[in-house]
């Protein structure tokens, strides 16, 4: 049975350290690379909300974690004005667009979805995450 | 609640400028003002110690990128001695680590206090 937690952040500029002191509390459910992960997934994408989604600091932003056996789902969702993500690869010339890059190289699968909300989840494999890995200069993942 | 701490000095004929904490978009303004400080002297050598770090996100990066560019196009140079794994691994993931000057410690640098006027 999947187990599911949320929580509801502030959207000022302290939201992403708050989500990440959230997270702390899986550290008994998850492998400390798994966490490390998600906790830099998290502070990249709440800091996108915050920096893109016009939202105002009385505003909130929400993550939701589903946590099953093999997998580890993660959605954060704000009620600003949605975004369409860009497949860009940045470079060295260009300072912006590293957050999403991360999602892309850290998760399995993400994507973004619009309903009232704008949400972008993401999802990590538990076995692909939980060897120590080596991170090489190659552009494909190491999983 | 500042989750950055800062302490710059001159050591070994280089500005160093240390980072200890965490370093996302709530310490962004104070990490830009601290580099514009210490370009501020337009030093030769300006090394940033990030192994006082505990978390960096790509705001951090960002800015060391755009540190990293100004020092090129004046011609400095911005050395970095790495942060803890769950640091460095945000530079590695980027294919940063040859891009950026990472250097082990200030003895590479071939400086002395003798450089320091």
């Amino acid at each position: 049975m999947p187990t599911k937690l949320e929580a509801r952040f502030n959207a000022g500029q302290e939201a992403p350290a708050a989500a990440r002191g959230w997270l702390r509390a899986l550290s008994k459910d998850l492998d400390p690379n798994v966490l490390d992960d998600i906790k830099l997934l998290v502070s990249e994408l709440v800091t996108n909300s915050l920096r893109h989604a016009r939202i105002r600091e009385q505003d909130h932003i929400t993550v939701t974690i589903i946590m099953s056996g093999d997998r580890v789902r993660v959605r954060v969702c704000d009620r600003g004005i949605g975004f369409v993500p860009h497949p860009v690869v940045p470079t060295i010339y260009t300072s912006g667009g590293w957050g999403l890059y991360f999602v892309g190289r850290l998760s399995d699968r993400w994507g973004v979805s619009r309903d009232r909300a704008t949400c972008v989840w993401f999802e990590v494999d538990r076995a692909s995450h939980t060897a120590k890995r080596t991170w090489k200069m190659s552009p494909s993942r190491t999983t | 609640m500042n989750r950055l701490n800062f302490r710059t000095e001159q050591r070994d004929g280089a500005t160093v400028l240390e980072l200890q904490g965490e370093m996302d978009i709530s310490e962004g303004d104070r990490f830009q003002q601290e580099l514009f400080t210490a370009e501020r002297e337009e030093p030769p050598v300006l090394v940033l110690d990030l192994r006082g770090l505990t978390f960096l996100d790509s705001t951090g990066l960002r800015m060391v990128l755009e540190a990293d560019s100004r020092a090129r196009k004046a011609n400095r140079r911005l050395a970095i001695i790495p942060g803890p794994e769950v640091v460095h691994r945000v530079f590695l993931i980027a294919m940063l680590d040859k891009r950026l000057d990472f250097i082990d410690d200030l003895s590479v640098l071939g400086l002395d206090d003798a450089d320091q006027a």
